[in-house]
């Protein structure tokens, strides 16, 4: 046996390196090109940390794992990085911000950066539509605990419903409506579903009728409708029994409840008329 | 029930049932001779080949594994508050690996993969992790005597490329 760090078997020096944090990789990688390749091989565990992800600009991406933060204008140098600190990097979450513009090509190197990452939650602001590489990447990691916030782009009903665990799922500035029939599979999951795009009030009451039948005691569900939404909600459950305005509510929103727990009220602070259903 | 374990020097050690299983590769070996903690002609009739294992390492093997033999086993992996991935080294085994110097770790760490007894590998392995931790690479390349073959443009080219990183 090689009485020297640089000399021991890839196997050994790997294991050594696992304990060791990026910052001091960095250092390891400058002493010799054999230690240069052991870090490449070896896993970089990071379980309580997070792999946070931006792209800012168009052709740019800039990234923190753990307390390192990584800074590059060329997108290849930053995957050759990446083969380089470890071969496995385990981290607690992936946060992927909220991107400016959007950009395939980034996305696509963000999918290989990406590459042999495991993360326990995955994070992801979907800001357009996402390239097919990286959309790839999120399916594969449907087993993953998923929190993602969708704007501008279309419904990806097939990606929607791959998420194994719950999950939660914010719309936003949606340019388009979902059926019942998906809103019923999230619901089923126990996800959180903010701003829910419908097509109408009655889909919405259909909605809360399901709800009041399956939901969880915290699963918290709201819904985007448009502006006359509210009002056409009140018209349409106005002289229904079941449903009454709760006056008792110490907050300033108009809300009204129904005997199934379910409680509806007015978000005035938001730009759409948002119906919120909550048990209570 | 004792064990006859025999090193690449041709050195006999009679070990505890128990001590010799906690190495996976001397228990698969055992098992592969039919050797059974129930039947002592199996065991007073075999000894156990160990070529990759000098008499001076075994010889630290089993002093750890006589102080662990009646450990629990236990998650190995755990994290610092800073989520960087440690075993935790106890006190004992601190105190045991202290005074080898690197070439002897090595050795020690060699027979531990070889013999496949976990809790010392990591041990080892968490003890030379912590031997680099902090420092800067020139420290490094002193403290373990390496010899760099890169050149120094090879060098800057790397430090060029994290130049990035910030901590």
């Amino acid at each position: 046996m090689a009485a020297s760090l640089e000399g021991l078997p890839l196997e050994l020096s790997t294991q050594i390196i696992v304990y060791l944090p990026l910052i001091d990789r960095l250092a390891l990688r400058i002493c010799c090109s054999a230690l240069e390749k052991a870090v490449a091989a070896s896993d970089l565990l990071l379980p309580r940390d997070e792999i946070t992800i931006k792209r800012s600009h168009p052709g740019d991406l800039s990234i923190q794992i753990g307390r390192i933060r990584v800074h590059a204008d060329s997108l290849s140098e930053l995957c050759r990085f990446r083969r380089r600190i470890g071969n496995k990097i385990s981290a607690h979450e992936l946060i992927v911000a909220r991107n400016e513009t959007v950009d395939s090509r980034v996305d696509d190197f963000l999918a290989d950066f990406l590459e042999g990452c495991e993360v326990n939650v995955m994070s992801i602001h979907l800001h357009g539509e996402p390239s097919r590489n990286f959309r790839e990447y999120i399916m594969q990691n449907s087993n993953k605990q998923m929190w993602m916030k969708l704007e501008r782009t279309s419904l990806d009903e097939e990606l929607l419903r791959s998420f194994l665990h719950d999950a939660d799922i914010v719309f936003m500035s949606p340019a388009f409506t979902i059926s019942t029939d998906l809103f019923l599979v999230l619901l089923k999951r126990g996800d959180f579903i903010y701003g829910a795009p419908i097509s109408s009030v009655r889909q919405m009451l259909e909605i809360a009728k399901i709800y009041s039948d399956t939901a969880r005691d915290d699963q918290h569900i709201s819904f985007g409708v448009g502006s006359r939404a509210f009002n056409e909600f009140k018209i349409e459950v106005a002289g229904k029994e079941e449903w009454s305005w709760d006056e008792s509510r110490s907050d300033n929103n108009e809300t009204w409840t129904n005997e199934c727990g379910v409680d509806v009220s007015e978000q005035p602070e938001s730009e759409k008329i948002t119906l919120k259903l909550h048990r209570f | 029930p004792n064990v006859k374990l025999v090193t690449s020097d041709n050195e006999e050690f009679v070990v505890d049932f128990r001590i010799a299983k906690m190495s996976v590769t001397v228990s698969r070996l055992m098992e592969a001779m039919n050797m059974s903690e129930t039947d002592d002609a199996s065991l007073l009739s075999n000894s156990i080949p160990l070529p990759n294992v000098t008499k001076a390492v075994m010889a630290r093997v089993i002093e750890w594994c006589e102080k662990h033999k009646n450990d629990e086993p236990k998650e190995e992996k755990e994290n610092d508050k800073r989520g960087r991935t440690t075993h935790v080294v106890s006190d004992w085994d601190k105190e045991f690996l202290k005074n080898d110097e690197f070439g002897r770790l090595c050795q020690l760490m060699g027979a531990a993969n070889y013999l496949e007894i976990k809790g010392l590998f990591n041990d080892i392995s968490q003890t030379i992790a912590n031997m680099i931790h902090g420092k800067k690479s020139d420290e490094i390349a002193e403290m373990f005597n390496i010899h760099c073959d890169l050149t120094e443009a090879e060098k800057k080219e790397i430090r060029k490329k994290t130049a990035w990183c910030e901590d």
